[in-house]
């Protein structure tokens, strides 16, 4: 029993010891770590909430009610977005909180699938990286509790970020058509790019089809 | 030894590079991006490389106007149009200011520099509430004059115009505030003049009148200390566009129907020059540049009491007119201040997270700073619930305004939003003195919620004499709700875009909150005088109170009825507009004798009643039950005022067809090189930028290669000590 206090103790003090000889490389590995994982906890954050969101979108199929997909939520699945064999479910509101689990619908714009525009965006790193992918004429089904309906990819276009005229339901392609079925998915552009916080969005324009 | 640091030295290099190949997905997937260049072909390619320029070279998002030649070419069986830019030879501007009404005339004339058959889009932007109603081509000595049509019919008529060779145009909205002008089968080097006539209330605040004119919409040029170089020279001759837009006339004609002084322009030299009529003629100066907005502000010579003016019309048998009421309230009373009780609401919810709560809180405790020590005040935040901070409001005194910021400090963002209970919370708390008080409800929230409907009910049904003011926090706000809103609480909405905004924005709120209004504003009739057969309607139909230097303007159409003679001024004598003024009674008889006839006035009174259809289509939109016939009777109701005072709206288009085709059946326009990127030229401009897109980035990718790199660094400040020590050793 001494003996493993002994040991035990030997190991504590050895790390504190050299933890205090090389307070530089503790420094570095320690904010190389957090560092590492904060950007680690990102991803995973987007990738695993799916699955609550999952759960949360089946059970508001069922009844009529909003499900949230964890206890403290502030939001409710809305619809599920499949682009090519990928699938997202779609959160309601488009706060910085929200898309950091899954694509979310601007509320200001209507419903997905309802007449007008309705705008979805994605973070560009996890689940709209894929949009990159996408080409005119491309088909993207979108799934809400009534309906399902495929969207044909009609317009790709970069845009600043000042440019809001993109969640308007009245500009489109050809200004003339007014009462339509739109579905506008932005993400941040470039893709795969380092910085935080670009000034260029990327714009995603389907018609129903 | 050696070898040690070597190694330290290869495992750093390994360890970045691993990192920067994890993070940047760019490096090693670059052939998945590649495939769609190849897949689509060379064609597409063009197209591609123009994707990347839109940003700049958007046609959709004009500032200025301007006119996008446009090729149409086939590739691969699909139809790709090229937008080009045309210089624009002569602009004229013509305005014509009477009382408060300017009615702009607008004549450019274009050329086609080029060598093919091109057809044009004429983007534009205009006032949020000028109403367009006007249009004439002048092709040659041909003068076509434009028809109001159904959107879809016009349409139908231009493409059809079109594929025949003729010359047609058609103006359509695209916005409230931006139109376009689609012009056909110009020919090469033909010049085409098109004229668009507008109307428009002018803006009235603080005493002083104002005109603004988008300046921009003359012809763009390159501004000497431009300091973005576009990416592509336009393929125009350079000298052409080069070339300062002396061809710019722009006359204003004031006939204030007062005396006035301090006529002033904001940004270019004027001319002003007295006519024998009383009216003032105003002209810019020659050698001006213009890349500014033309701003034109005068104001009524002072003494003038409690102002008011009626201006009437009469169309069809139909007695239309405009109201412009100035009440005299006096600045200089501060004996008795309305006291008042402010209850701000603060949206605490999840979605509130990051920059929006900062922003939040920076308005909250701006707004508390800015209290009156007479004034009452409590604070609610709201997530999941509703939290109050004291029981009953209580006196902005500074031990009372510490403990409120400290409450403020301590808040964060998390939970539900349940808008619900909050506003139940504010309409309920106990009011300190019941009849006196005025009861101002801030409202700072970014509008996420689902149920707006239920939440528009409970603030129409329990507002009572309560004032509810939104404030709309982060990139994008439900601002329709939190307009709504503000409208039917008899408040305003206020747009908060980023923190440097808080400081401007809440001041100019609060300043509008500590002064007393004229509230419960109604239009009272002798209705009982009113013949059943005659009707008045009039437009905005809900008055909100009017605040501190504010006027009041109203549009109404009075039917005639064809036996009767009798003018409208018998019944309008009786008509008083009554309100409550600091807590009493207030009255205001109309002026009738300062009757002026005025032109336009129908179309004035058309636009506020399609942008009240509007407004009342999308309430009915949201609803559960709404059904699709109802949106459908919004429409033809839209459509059909349009029509009947010839006015441009989402639904109607202005068009006009040459009668002879001029283009060759089968000459084509062929393709040519593309200038992708627009000059800049729109730096200087005020862009009225409501805030941003959503952020889409997140800082995963970089987080993880910081982080990789400092733990391979560590790695090797290990390795590096170790050969240290053992050196020693």
């Amino acid at each position: 029993m001494y003996a493993l206090t002994y040991t035990k103790k030997s190991i504590f003090s050895k790390l504190v010891s050299l933890v205090a000889k090389h307070k530089c490389i503790t420094l570095c590995l320690l904010l190389g770590i957090y560092q590492f994982s904060g950007g680690f906890y990102i991803l995973a954050k987007a990738e695993l909430a799916q699955y609550l969101i999952a759960h949360a979108w089946h059970k508001n199929l069922r009844s009529e009610q909003h499900h949230k997909p964890w206890p403290w939520a502030d939001t409710h699945p809305v619809a599920e977005l499949i682009i090519k064999d990928k699938s997202w479910y779609v959160l309601a509101g488009a706060s910085g909180r929200n898309l950091a689990f899954a694509p979310s619908h601007v509320s200001s714009t209507p419903q997905p699938g309802e007449i007008g525009n309705s705008v979805i965006v994605g973070h560009r790193d996890t689940q709209f990286n894929s949009l990159k992918t996408l080409k005119k004429g491309d088909i993207i089904e979108v799934k809400t509790k009534y309906k399902r309906q495929q969207f044909k990819v009609t317009m790709l276009r970069i845009a600043l970020h000042s440019q809001l005229q993109y969640l308007q339901s009245t500009v489109n392609d050809d200004t003339f058509e007014v009462d339509e079925t739109h579905l506008t998915l932005i993400t941040c552009y470039p893709f795969d790019s380092l910085t935080p916080n670009p000034t260029h969005r990327y714009i995603v324009r389907a018609t129903a089809m | 030894m050696s070898s040690l640091a070597k190694l330290a030295i290869v495992s750093l290099v390994v360890i970045a590079i691993g990192a920067l190949q994890f993070a940047v997905p760019a490096l090693t997937h670059k052939p998945a991006a590649t495939p769609i260049l190849d897949a689509s072909g060379s064609a597409n390619n063009q197209a591609n490389s123009a994707l990347i320029n839109h940003p700049i070279s958007d046609y959709q998002h004009a500032q200025s106007g301007t006119l996008y030649l446009i090729h149409e070419k086939s590739v691969q069986g699909e139809t790709v149009q090229q937008h080009l830019l045309s210089p624009v030879i002569k602009t004229k501007v013509d305005i014509k200011v009477t009382g408060i009404v300017a009615r702009t005339k607008l004549t450019q004339t274009f050329k086609n520099a080029g060598k093919q058959w091109v057809n044009g889009l004429y983007v534009f932007p205009l006032p949020e509430n000028a109403a367009v109603d006007h249009l004439l081509m002048t092709v040659g000595e041909r003068k076509i004059e434009g028809k109001i049509k159904e959107k879809s019919e016009a349409k139908k008529i231009y493409l059809q115009a079109k594929a025949q060779g003729k010359k047609a145009s058609l103006v359509a909205q695209q916005r409230p505030n931006m139109f376009s002008n689609s012009i056909a089968n110009i020919g090469p080097g033909e010049t085409i003049e098109v004229t668009i006539e507008y109307q428009q209330t002018l803006h009235f605040e603080q005493q002083q009148y104002s005109l603004r004119f988008p300046m921009t919409i003359t012809p763009r040029y390159l501004p000497s200390d431009t300091t973005v170089e576009p990416l592509i020279q336009p393929e125009f001759s350079a000298t052409d566009y080069h070339q300062p837009n002396a061809n710019i006339e722009l006359l204003v004609n004031l006939h204030a129907g007062f005396e006035v002084q301090d006529i002033n322009s904001e940004f270019h030299a004027i001319t002003v020059k007295q006519l024998s009529d009383g009216s003032q003629h105003i002209q810019i100066s020659e050698d001006e540049l213009a890349n500014q907005d033309f701003v034109l502000n005068w104001r009524p010579e002072l003494g003038v009491a409690p102002q008011s003016a009626h201006f009437t019309q009469q169309v069809n048998g139909d007695e239309y007119g405009l109201v412009m009421l100035l009440p005299g309230l006096k600045t200089e009373s501060p004996t008795q201040t309305q006291l008042r009780e402010v209850i701000f609401v603060l949206d605490t919810s999840g979605s509130m997270e990051g920059d929006p709560i900062k922003q939040a809180k920076n308005a909250l405790l701006l707004a508390i700073d800015q209290l009156k020590a007479s004034d009452h005040f409590n604070i609610i935040e709201f997530n999941s619930y509703a939290q109050n901070l004291w029981k009953s409001p209580k006196l902005a005194d500074s031990n009372n305004k510490k403990d409120a910021k400290h409450f403020v400090d301590s808040l964060s963002a998390n939970g539900g939003t349940e808008m619900h209970s909050a506003l139940n919370l504010a309409f309920s708390q106990p009011k300190i003195n019941l009849s006196s008080t005025l009861r101002q409800i801030v409202f700072i929230t970014d509008g996420s919620v689902g149920n707006e409907e239920s939440l528009m009910q409970l603030i129409s049904t329990k507002l009572e004499n309560s004032r509810l003011f939104t404030v709309g926090i982060g990139s994008a706000p439900n601002s329709y709700f939190m307009s709504e809103a503000a409208k039917i609480g008899r408040g305003t909405f206020t747009y908060i875009g980023s923190v440097a905004q808080v400081q401007e924005k809440m001041l100019g709120l609060l300043t509008k909150l500590q002064h007393p209004a004229i509230t419960d504003i109604e239009l009272q009739l002798n209705s009982s005088r009113l013949p059943s057969n005659r009707q008045l309607e009039f437009y905005p139909n809900v008055i909100s109170d009017l605040y501190k230097g504010e006027p009041l303007v109203l549009s109404y159409r009075f039917t005639e009825s064809k036996s009767e003679s009798n003018s409208v001024k018998d019944y309008f004598s009786t008509v008083n507009l009554i309100g409550k003024y600091q807590g009493k009674p207030w009255k205001n008889p109309l002026q009738l004798n300062a009757q002026t006839r005025q032109s336009g006035l129908n179309v004035l009174w058309a636009r506020e009643k399609i942008s009240q259809l509007t407004r009342d289509k999308r309430r009915a939109g949201i609803q559960k039950n709404s059904s699709r016939a109802e949106q459908d009777e919004y429409k033809l109701q839209i459509t059909e005022t349009a029509l009947s005072h010839h006015l441009v709206s989402q639904y109607t288009s202005l068009i006009a067809v040459d009668v002879t085709p001029t283009r060759p059946i089968e000459t084509l326009s062929n393709s040519k090189k593309v200038p992708n990127s627009l000059p800049k030229g729109t730096s200087n401009q005020r862009v009225q930028s409501q805030g941003s897109l959503p952020k889409t980035a997140t800082p995963a990718q970089l987080k993880i290669i910081i982080g990789l790199i400092l733990i391979g660094l560590a790695l090797c400040m290990h390795l590096l000590t170790r050969k240290k020590v053992s050196f020693q050793s």
